[in-house]
Order: structure tokens, then sequence, then C-alpha cells
């Protein structure tokens, strides 16, 4: 039986993180999902929509502006989602385009024969800062009201600078201020191994989750672990022993 | 109405229609202006123009009006009938 989707929520399907979202992400809302290559942006999205798809009865749309479908498609193997067979079905749809084409084309992109898309993914943003044309903002803004308009809830994917003051950058071109949700995923060293990390930086209209969680990819997808409690900064890349542990240690503690 | 063989002709006419048609083949969604198609074969458009306009003229591709540009999709119906098409040829070349 399919889980109950909260009310007004659009649930990820991956349960911890949807705890840390208070069930889910607004619907409707736009997201932003911002991390450097590898932190799990692409697999957190593929979810989105797998599980919008397959658990809640959405349908979806993955744009790519560099990746080939069949890419897709392995990845998603990988992790137990046929997207195929999605296809197939005409539930969901996996589109190459590219960002000029997608600002002035969206409802040939978006739209089913029959149906309209509720779950939408734009993987990557960072390819509008390729176009000369207009500026980021303007263009990125422009999707943004388009994707609203539509009622669809977004999830727009930002590659984030590893140079980028703080270890992210959704506050480039405004991205924050657009987004009415913004997710950070990042790698953080911890006694000197590389773990991912997710946070919830912004969330328009409701309460979530404020702490850093463990973020890991298993064959069965993402899953959420426990909170780096004992470690301070580590937001910033750098973190050490909170205050209180190395306190603990000094004394003997544990 | 082209034979299958005009058709297999044309595909092979070049290195490009063909490089277009596996393009198209493993991304049946793809919608891009023909400069975009070009770069993601590793060409410029003037490059691509003429063997695209063959492809269009099958009714393999479709171009469609886009803003100040246009557009090029590909036709999952016609793609698929002249699959069809080349794979019954060869099959009766292979039982000749």
């Amino acid at each position: 039986m399919a889980p109950e989707m909260a009310r007004g929520r659009a649930p990820t399907g991956v349960l911890e993180f949807d705890a840390m979202l208070n069930g889910g992400f607004m619907k409707g809302d736009c997201v932003l999902v911002t991390g450097a290559a590898g932190t799990g942006k692409t697999n957190l999205a593929l979810q989105f929509l797998y599980n919008g798809v397959t658990k809640y009865g959405e349908h979806a749309v993955y744009v790519t502006f560099e990746q080939m479908p069949d890419q897709i498609y392995r990845d998603a193997k990988t992790l137990g989602m046929n997207l195929e067979k999605l296809e197939e079905e005409n539930r969901l749809k996996v589109v190459s385009t590219s960002p000029d084409v997608l600002v002035q084309n969206p409802d040939m992109i978006t739209d089913f024969s029959a149906e309209r898309a509720e779950r939408i993914v734009i993987d990557s943003i960072s390819y509008f800062e390729l176009s000369r044309k207009n500026s980021v903002r303007d263009e990125i803004y422009t999707l943004i009201r388009y994707l609203k308009t539509k009622g669809a809830t977004s999830m727009l994917l930002h590659e984030a600078q590893t140079e980028s003051p703080h270890g992210f950058g959704p506050y480039e071109h405004g991205l924050s201020f657009l987004a009415d949700t913004v997710v950070v995923l990042k790698y953080v060293e911890i006694e000197s191994a590389i773990q991912r990390a997710v946070a919830i930086l912004k969330m328009r209209g409701s309460d979530h989750e404020k702490t850093l969680r463990e973020l890991k990819i298993t064959p069965k997808g993402i899953e959420v672990g426990g909170s780096f409690d004992q470690w301070e900064g580590v937001l910033s890349g750098a973190p050490h022993k909170s205050f209180a542990i190395r306190m603990s240690k000094a004394f003997g503690g544990i | 109405m082209s034979t299958s063989i005009e058709i297999v002709n044309t595909i092979l006419s070049s290195v490009t229609t063909v490089d277009l048609m596996k393009l198209f083949q493993k991304n049946p969604n793809l919608i891009d202006t023909v400069e975009g198609v070009a770069k993601r074969i590793g060409q410029t458009a003037s490059q691509v123009e003429s063997d695209i306009g063959k492809l269009v003229d099958l009714g393999i591709l479709v171009k469609i009006p886009s803003g100040k540009s246009t557009v090029l999709v590909l036709d999952k119906k016609r793609a698929k009938e002249i699959d069809m098409k080349i794979e019954s040829m060869l099959g009766l070349e292979d039982g000749s």
C-alpha cells in the first residue's frame, strides 16, 4: 500500500529526510538543492521523482542539460529505479535540452499529452551561467515563476563551487532568495574520513529541522543518518570536536 | 514517399547523418536548437544544417518555431516506422 502523502506536502519518499522537512516539501514550491559534484544531488532528485510517481501517483519530468538519458537510466537502475518503464507508461519523462530552449518553450518540455507534470527536476541550473544572452538571475527567475504558475513542485539542482565562501554557494545570483526551500549537500571531513552531510537552510512557510545530518548513498538510495552533534564548524568544512566533548575528554570522561 | 533503400542511403550518406540518428535514438526526448544539436555531436550549426535538412525531409526530425529560433524534435512514430522498414529490408537481405 502506498504511504499517505501529508496534506499540502510533496514527500521525497526518503523517510528520514521527509521527517527533517516536517512531512516533505511544500507542494508547488521551488526547491534549490546545492552541493559539489558527487554529494548526492542527482540521487536525491531521482528519488524525489521516482517515489513521486510510484508511491504518490504523480507525473514527473527530469530535464537534463548535459547527461544523456541512458546515463540517467543507468544511474537510476543502480538504485533500483526503472525509469524507462515509467516513461513507457507515460508517467515520467526524461528530456534533454538547453537552458535557452527551456526558458522559451517550458510547456513543450514539461507537459504530458494529457496530464501536467506535478514534479519537475532541472539538472542543473548551473548551465544558465553559460548562457551569454541574458542575466542568469533573470532567466532563473523567469523559470521559477513559470514552474510556480504551473503548480509543480520543482527541484533545481545547483553545482556549488568548492571555492565559494563557506563551501556552498546558494547565495550566487540571489538563488537562495528566489527559491522557497534551500537544501545544502556537502562533504565533511571527520577524523580523516570523507562523509556527506545534508542541511535544510530555509523552508518558506514551514518549520524544518535545523541540524546538519549525515547523508549516506546506499544501493537502496539515499539514507539520512544522525546529526554531527559532537562536532562544531561542520558546515564551514573545518569541523572540530565541540567544547563540551573536549572538556569531558580532558577530565577523563568519554 | 521514399523507398527503404532511399531512406537507408540518405541516413548513410554522411557520418553526420548517422551521428544525428544515433543522438536522437539515444535521446528520443531531445528538444534543442540546430546549434544545440550540433554541439552535442561536436560540430557547428553550419556543418550540420544540410544533414538535418535530409532528416527533416524524411520526416524523422521535425522543426518547430520557438521564439526567435527553431527547435528540433524527433518524430518518434516516424522514426519507429523507418526502423521497422530498415529491419524488414535487412531481414529480406539476410534471407536472400
